[in-house]
């Protein structure tokens, strides 16, 4: 009798656990529509081949630049770590985590972010730190990173966070709620059509241009870091120009470079060697660039590095050449529909704004 | 009795001793707690923190956090307006310019609240009656000493704005209310 | 460290567990260690205050009870001593205990005055006279309230020779900030909670389990139910905008919200002393289910009720000053009213002392007297009600008994407003407008969808305000939820435990998005 009773409290504290586990599945987002953002990060860890060039930052890399494009013009083999506002220190733990799987040859970090010196919305947060696995990159990446309202507890039990959303749960979560779809070309974010740039405010001017403290040393130890793997660090500034970047913020990132002996190469006044025209190589007023410019910048940014570092060419190479192949066909289809949609609709449809799932 | 007056002196010495020990300590409640009583959490009245800074602009009181629609009602249509969609949807953030004022707004919970606003030029002067143009002495005349400052900027809080008066050679060339965050 | 963050439901895993794992004799020194840790992390500085209310009452109760036994042995060795002398003798002993006590009341709620009253006397004062009031900066600790009369009524107890003094310290810190019951209570007594509380407890499966559910149940009306209304409550009495029939609205919500956080707390604190098979004073005895205003606060804060009458009424009552006006209104006013000065005087003392206990404002006095006429003409009138229920037979019917439910529970509520709006004038205005700008249109345009409720928000709410219903009559029915489910198959009894958890889990009001809102009671 009594070995009876364990054994209910022994099955039901198992089937609790796994109600409580289905529910957290179920309830977390799934970021495979619209907001696609979310599902970035956790994407990495499907990759099969190596990577010889690795680019950590937020959108101004995952919108920027077409890795397809390196490729295909290159034979180079790179992955896009981003995610959005993905802040300094999330990108430090990401390169940690990156280089817990694999040792590449460069690189590249977006000095955008560098501007945020503090945690700044819980929702990014939960989109840059939830895909990573656990490690201890992870928990000091959370630790870092939280806001006020946010507890630690919550990124290990992400039910306590999206508990809520059970009233607003849609088809997508039910289809993907043991699968996910790739939403992303080697971390692009892909987005083909066109709203020209036509100028954006004038710049606020600032008490303190300083960059802070906090983000400067995430950089420095990224720069360690790689420097202590053997790694090449580039440090770029995407070439689109909102928001901001201030010349005074420039300098103390060129600074920076030259003390650690790491180019620094800013692409805005750039845009015109590039190749970039911003009437049609954004989608959003001139932020990001689109399908049609970040092929540009991937091709121009693709010769800087064949012409300054050692990177081998992997067409050729029967593994690499089946991976890349399935993300070329990938990419190709999803330009196919995105240009199909713009056609038939004039705007997306299924990328974007008009696809996120209320 | 003596007995009596000298434990309660004793009992009332401990009492004033504890009670002075107000201030340094962890958990007492703000005054803005203490108006709504105890039933401060059954029915908590949001905080109205505001500030006194506030910017009077073409008959209309701008001040920081506060939504965005009214004024635009109030304003009128701005000359330029720019809007940029932040990463992931997270919402717009806008920019409005009325000629000398630039005001910006952060969204939360599908409205738009003031971010910040801006004074460009000397056509337009802060609630005390400061514009562009003026020196450091002006600044502290009506402000009084600033919370912090260095050679470039004055920066005075109150509540939940923080006005920021940018220096160049001790003269006033921008005036910015800013929301602190809330 | 309030009940419904993280950090409690991990600190109180910790301490069950270690609980259990200590030995018998252990157990308490346990509970006082978790305790003080309990304290000190909601601030070092409350610390302070409990040791010096605990170190004067252990001093203080020591003495009286040292006092008394040597006046015990002085008499039985001068037995020799005549009448007069013995008496002279006793009056002495009793003129010193006396000022022990007079001491250790003095000290302890005269901290409680000063933390919690001085803000609120300064107002009033700088109001009266039209000065600006400036706040001075205090200290309140939390539970300042509940743990300062708990120890008071244990000094009382000593002092009145009811109960043998603590003579362990350690002990008595144990009884004045025991944790669960640290920030809402119940008051407990000491001669009731004493019984269990130090004595070792050996893990027993119906105990433990018994008390998680009501912990769990605790939980849920908090975080699912109170948590979940609170926005809509906040809503509408805020800035005052809502009136008419959104004060009907706001008033049950509010008498829904206020239930379910009180019990829900009251539940989880004695759920936590349940599963370590600590008794402690039950403080709500389904008080909705009250057929008069005197019923319903013998059924509701039952533990602040009685204390209010052991050691306030019937002292009072039976004080000397009461004893002559007593005897000076029967003769003057008649033996029929004469009776009643004194008593309605007390009454009046008491409910403006509960009222100033609830909160250091004036809506709460207001309240207080609110709560004192309506007992106090429904007292009045009751020969009237016994004629109309002889005429009418209606007693005992169940229609009229719901009728007389439902009207002390609107009257409660409504009385309850005081302590809703910012001031006295604002709620008496709302409530007045209940009457006069009553809309019924609200309950059908939406309007209701529009204060931060939305209709998932309702769905819950109507479903958990069923079970909760559900719950309350089948105890008033037939008694213990818990044993009838124990009496099931262990899977279905665990069952219902688990399907509790899962509820709270992803039904509750917590999380981002919402503000971590403290349990009412935890202020006073």
């Amino acid at each position: 009798m009594k070995k009876r009773r364990w054994l209910a409290v022994l099955l039901t504290a198992v089937c609790t656990v796994g109600v409580l586990y289905l529910a957290q599945r179920l309830l977390t987002p799934k970021y495979q529509k619209g907001i696609v953002e979310g599902s970035m990060v956790a994407e990495y860890y499907d990759e099969t081949v190596e990577h010889d060039v690795v680019f950590i930052g937020d959108c101004e890399v995952y919108e920027n630049f077409s890795p397809i494009t390196l490729w295909e013009d290159y034979g180079i083999s790179s992955y896009i770590r981003g995610s959005a506002q993905q802040l300094t220190w999330q990108s430090y733990y990401l390169l940690e985590d990156t280089l817990r799987y694999e040792t590449p040859d460069v690189v590249v970090f977006n000095v955008l972010a560098l501007k945020y010196d503090e945690p700044q919305s819980e929702a990014y947060n939960r989109m840059t730190i939830d895909g990573m696995r656990w490690s201890r990159s992870k928990v000091e990446d959370i630790l870092a990173s939280m806001t006020d309202e946010e507890h630690f507890i919550e990124y290990v039990f992400p039910l306590l966070r999206y508990h809520d959303r059970w009233s607003e749960l849609n088809k997508t979560d039910v289809q993907h709620w043991f699968s996910k779809d790739p939403v992303t070309h080697a971390g692009y974010y892909m987005r083909v059509d066109v709203q020209p740039e036509l100028g954006f405010p004038d710049p606020m001017p600032l008490a303190d241009y300083t960059l802070g403290e906090k983000a400067m040393g995430y950089l420095q130890r990224m720069a360690d870091l790689c420097r202590e793997k053997g790694v090449a660090l580039i440090l770029i500034k995407a070439p689109t120009e909102y928001p901001h970047w201030y010349d005074e913020w420039d300098e103390q990132v060129a600074a920076f470079a030259e003390e650690n002996g790491v180019p620094y190469i800013n692409y805005i006044p750039l845009q015109d060697d590039i190749g970039l025209d911003m009437a049609t190589d954004t989608y959003d007023g001139g932020l990001h660039l689109n399908n049609q410019g970040a092929e540009k910048m991937a091709a121009y940014f693709g010769a800087y590095l064949k012409e300054n570092y050692d990177l081998p060419d992997r067409r050729g190479e029967p593994e690499y050449d089946a991976v890349w192949q399935e993300k070329i066909d990938a990419y190709e289809a999803m330009k196919r529909q995105q240009y199909d949609e713009l056609a038939q609709y004039g705007e997306l449809v299924s990328f974007g704004a008009n696809a996120i799932e209320e | 009795m003596k007995k009596t007056i000298t434990l309660l002196v004793c009992a009332l010495t401990v009492c004033a001793l504890l009670a002075g020990c107000g201030g340094g300590g962890g958990g007492e409640k703000t005054p803005a707690a203490e108006n709504t009583g105890a039933s401060g959490n059954a029915a908590p009245v949001q905080s109205e923190a505001g500030s006194k800074y506030v910017f009077p602009f073409k008959g209309a009181q701008v001040a920081v956090n506060a939504p965005m629609a009214p004024l635009v009602d109030a304003l009128g249509e701005p000359g330029d307006y720019f809007e940029s969609e932040s990463c992931a949807f997270q919402g717009l953030d806008k920019v409005y310019t009325y000629g000398s004022v630039v005001i910006r707004t952060y969204p939360q919970d599908g409205t738009d609240y003031v971010l910040s606003v801006q004074l460009r030029d000397d056509t337009v002067s802060t609630g005390e009656g400061v514009y562009i143009g003026q020196t450091r002495d002006d600044v502290v005349a009506a402000y009084g000493e600033a919370a912090d400052e260095t050679d470039a900027a004055l920066r005075y809080v109150d509540g939940d704005c923080t006005l920021t008066f940018l220096l160049t050679d001790g003269t006033v060339t921008d005036i910015t209310y800013t929301a602190d965050a809330v | 460290m309030l009940f419904t963050s993280y950090a409690f439901v991990g600190f109180l895993a910790l301490v069950l567990l270690a609980y259990y794992l200590v030995p018998g004799r252990f157990q308490w020194p346990l509970l006082l260690l978790a305790s003080y840790a309990f304290y000190f992390a909601a601030s070092p500085y409350y610390l302070l205050f409990i040791l010096v209310t605990t170190a004067s009452a252990w001093a203080v109760c020591v003495k009286m009870e040292d006092l008394t036994g040597a006046q015990k042995a002085y008499l039985a060795d001068h037995k020799d001593l005549d009448r007069e002398e013995k008496k002279a003798y006793r009056e002495k002993i009793k003129k010193r205990k006396r000022a022990y006590l007079i001491a250790a009341l003095a000290l302890n709620l005269g901290i409680l005055a000063v933390t919690k009253y001085t803000n609120f006397v300064l107002r009033s004062v700088s109001s009266l006279v039209g000065g600006a009031f400036q706040p001075v900066d205090l200290i309140v600790p939390m539970g300042i309230s509940f743990y300062t009369f708990q120890t008071v009524g244990y000094v009382i107890d000593v002092y009145r020779g009811k109960q043998q003094a603590q003579r362990s310290f350690f002990k008595l810190a144990l009884f004045v900030g025991f944790f669960p019951q640290l920030v809402q209570g119940p008051i407990s007594r000491y001669g009731q909670l004493s019984e269990t509380l130090y004595a070792p407890h050996k893990f027993q499966e119906k105990t433990f389990s018994f008390g998680l559910m009501r912990i769990l149940w605790g939980y849920f009306k908090k975080v699912v139910l109170a948590d979940r209304i609170l926005t809509g409550v906040t809503a509408l009495v805020q800035g005052g905008q809502y009136a008419g029939a959104y004060v009907f609205v706001a008033m049950l919500f509010y008498a829904f919200e206020l239930y379910c956080d009180f019990t829900g707390g009251i539940d989880i604190t004695i759920g936590i002393g349940e599963a370590m098979g600590i008794r402690m004073a039950e403080n709500f005895d389904l008080p909705y289910f009250s057929k008069n205003i005197k019923e319903y606060w013998n059924r509701w804060h039952i533990t602040m009720g009685t204390w209010f009458t052991d050691y306030i009424f019937y002292p009072l009552s039976a004080s000397r000053p009461m004893l002559r006006l007593s005897k000076w209104s029967r003769a003057h006013l008649g033996q029929k009213m004469g009776k009643r000065v004194p008593v309605y005087l007390c009454s009046l003392a008491v409910w403006l002392a509960t009222g100033i206990w609830h909160g250091a404002a004036w809506n709460f006095v207001a309240w207080g007297l609110a709560n004192y006429v309506v007992i106090m003409v429904s007292q009045e009138l009751e020969p009237l009600y016994e004629r109309f229920h002889a005429r009418t037979h209606l007693r005992g019917k169940a229609p009229y008994e719901v009728f007389q439910v439902v009207r002390t529970v609107l009257l409660m509520s409504m009385i309850r407003m005081f302590d809703c709006y910012r001031d006295v004038p604002l709620t008496i205005a709302m409530v007045g407008s209940m009457f006069t700008r009553f809309d019924a249109a609200i309950f059908t345009d939406g309007s209701l969808l529009a204060i931060g409720l939305d209709g998932a928000d309702y769905l819950v709410l109507a479903v958990g305000l069923a079970v909760v219903l559900g719950v309350s009559l089948y105890k008033r029915k037939r008694g213990s939820v818990r044993e009838a489910l124990y009496a099931k198959p262990a899977g279905v009894y665990y069952g219902a435990m688990a399907l509790l958890l899962v509820c709270t889990v992803v039904f509750g009001a917590y999380g981002v998005g919402y503000d971590a809102s403290q349990f009412i009671y935890n202020q006073f």
